[in-house]
């Protein structure tokens, strides 16, 4: 089949996929995060926490929950990674170094899922099971639970600051949303062909007689919540370019499907939580244009950028997903820049220059076409809270958001929240590219080597979890330095964006006005855009200047 | 010895979190002092926001 009809009908197919099941899934989000009902299996965990599922937190209470469960979340990983050779199933691995286990607890408890090992040579199957996928559903549900959070906070009025109940928010995610979702997809996937097994290593004799270590494991259980929680990383280190994790072009689709499921469908349930489904449907709406345009931009890169070889070879070929053709590898790359997902089919170091900028913007947007599970609508939310101020700076009017006035302490909190990611990114770049020890992980000098510390320290920063492959971040001043940046990157924006829910809660909805701008046509849609865009560009576009772009025109 | 070092690291992380919650709760004034947990029968209120920007 033409490539190019190949790349359409692989897009169109998925489109039809996700407008099927957009509407449905986030009709029944909006219904798990605001139904007064709690389910027997629910209620017997509440009781084994303590938790009183019918108290009501304020932010500040939300937030210490949120951060109370991660920080046990990152001492119990970290432990597990330290003691590995000590547990069954070990696969006869060493424990993982300290700055090694530290950075792994970080990445998976911040829904980074950053590797900076081989998946299957350094983490063995319990560690895999019970450490990290577990923190897989409940790192994405954390992030799911500030969502709903922060939509509960808009939908609310005058009430003193009170968003909901993060235990009860975790556990009907975990429960009601991830567990049935990624059983479901699981089990499609291992008839799809993706292995799940609790083998050992095989030593298998290649037709040359040599020898190949051939690893199974839970490999479909694992790569379901993986996708569908926004995680990333891989059982396998080449993550869904291996066969034995994506077998064909189905299960292809069906992870990318996956990725993207969840932060779409939320904006659906935002729009019903807060009253308006057509607030939702702006808020959709800005994602889908925003991927769009990645996933038409990375996919001409691809297949019809500049470059010698990829022009004598017909597409950029290097690093692809070749089973598949070069375009499922750019919507690969693009879906899982555009959410915080950070898995790949194919190696993104070797995206052409401008494919590799446009994977690079899509995670310095902050993630938010669609973004990761909860932080892709909490992001985009941030994003138009700074729309209907700048907007009303226009006009002169005070501005408002759903009815919620936009004072100077709200635009504060908003105002630090864009720029706390972007000066993780820049200071982490900064620091990486002058210090011997980061300057030592990079496989190159030039435009091309700053791309890649660029990426890594973006990729940290927003929680993505993708790498340029050259890099060697196994060290221990990369294993911190990125730790830092996926803690940092992670919750100072959360507790921003509670804090936000807390003001919103706590006021009035003012009475529309003749003056108030309307946030659900067309004209905030493409405000809201060109806004993302802008914020974006004005910060990141002098250090994409150094690395991507310089790199296209040499 | 590296282990404790993490360790630490981590709690230096999230002991500046906690107080980041703090010092944001006490600049938002008393408007958004917590009050308690309330019990309530509707875990969600879900709003109409026909008064909002729904126009």
């Amino acid at each position: 089949m033409n490539a190019t009809l190949a790349a359409v009908l692989q897009i169109a197919t998925l489109v039809a996929a996700l407008t099927l099941s957009v509407p449905l899934l986030g009709r029944y989000l909006a219904h798990v995060y605001t139904s007064p009902r709690h389910l027997r299996a629910e209620t017997v965990a509440y009781r084994a926490l303590k938790v009183d599922a019918d108290a009501d937190q304020h932010w500040r209470s939300y937030a210490m929950s949120v951060l109370g469960f991660s920080l046990a979340g990152i001492l119990f990983l970290f432990a597990f990674g330290r003691l590995q050779s000590l547990l069954p199933l070990d696969g006869g691995l060493d424990p993982l170094p300290s700055d090694g286990a530290w950075n792994t607890a970080v990445s998976f408890v911040t829904n980074t899922n950053w590797q900076w090992y081989a998946g299957e040579a350094a983490a063995g199957h319990l560690i895999q099971m019970a450490g990290l996928a577990v923190q897989n559903f409940v790192s994405a549900a954390v992030g799911l639970s500030v969502a709903a959070a922060f939509a509960r906070g808009l939908a609310r009025t005058r009430n003193q600051g009170r968003i909901g109940n993060f235990w009860v928010d975790l556990v009907r995610t975990t429960h009601r949303v991830l567990l049935p979702m990624a059983f479901v997809v699981a089990i499609v996937l291992v008839a799809a062909g993706v292995v799940q097994n609790l083998h050992p290593v095989h030593e298998m004799t290649t037709l040359t007689g040599g020898a190949q270590p051939l690893t199974g494991g839970p490999v479909a259980s694992q790569e379901a919540i993986k996708e569908l929680g926004t995680n990333g990383g891989g059982f396998y280190n080449v993550n869904s370019a291996h066969p034995f994790e994506n077998p064909n072009p189905f299960t292809n689709l069906l992870e990318i499907w996956a990725i993207l499921v969840i932060p779409f469908s939320m904006a659906w349930a935002f729009g019903r939580i807060v009253g308006d489904r057509r607030q939702g449907g702006a808020v959709l709406a800005t994602m889908a244009a925003l991927l769009a345009v990645g996933v038409t931009l990375l996919t001409w890169a691809e297949m019809a950028g500049p470059g010698t070889a990829p022009q004598l070879a017909g597409a950029a070929m290097e690093g692809k997903e070749t089973r598949f053709g070069e375009a499922a590898t750019a919507l690969f790359a693009a879906a899982t820049t555009g959410t915080s997902t950070g898995a790949v089919n194919g190696m993104h170091e070797s995206l052409t220059a401008p494919g590799g900028g446009v994977a690079l913007f899509g995670m310095m947007l902050g993630e938010i076409a669609p973004g990761g599970v909860g932080s892709g609508l909490y992001g985009m939310l941030m994003l138009a809270v700074v729309t209907v101020f700048l907007c009303g700076l226009m006009v002169g009017r005070t501005p408002e958001y759903l009815g919620k006035k936009i004072s100077r302490d709200e635009i504060v909190l908003v105002a630090v929240y864009i720029l706390a990611t972007p000066i993780l990114v820049l200071v982490g770049a900064a620091i990486a590219l002058t210090a011997p020890a980061g300057l030592a992980g990079l496989s190159t000098d030039g435009p091309h080597g700053l791309s890649e510390a660029l990426y890594a320290v973006t990729s940290a920063s927003n929680n993505n979890g993708s790498a340029f492959a050259g890099i060697g971040s196994g060290t221990p001043f990369w294993n911190t330095l990125l730790g830092l940046l996926m803690l940092l990157g992670r919750f100072v924006p959360m507790v921003l964006v509670l804090a936000l829910a807390g003001r919103f809660a706590t006021a009035n909805r003012l009475p529309a006005s003749a003056g108030t701008l309307p946030t659900h046509r067309p004209l905030f849609i493409g405000l809201l855009t060109g806004v993302a865009l802008v914020v974006v560009g004005l910060t990141f576009v002098p250090a994409l200047m150094l690395g991507p772009i310089v790199e296209s025109l040499s | 010895m590296s282990d404790l070092i993490y360790i630490l690291l981590t709690l230096v992380c999230f002991i500046g979190l906690a107080l980041l919650v703090g010092l944001i709760d006490r600049r938002l004034g008393s408007a958004s002092t917590d009050p308690g947990p309330d019990r309530v029968t509707d875990q969600e209120t879900v709003a109409t926001v026909d008064a909002g920007s729904a126009r």
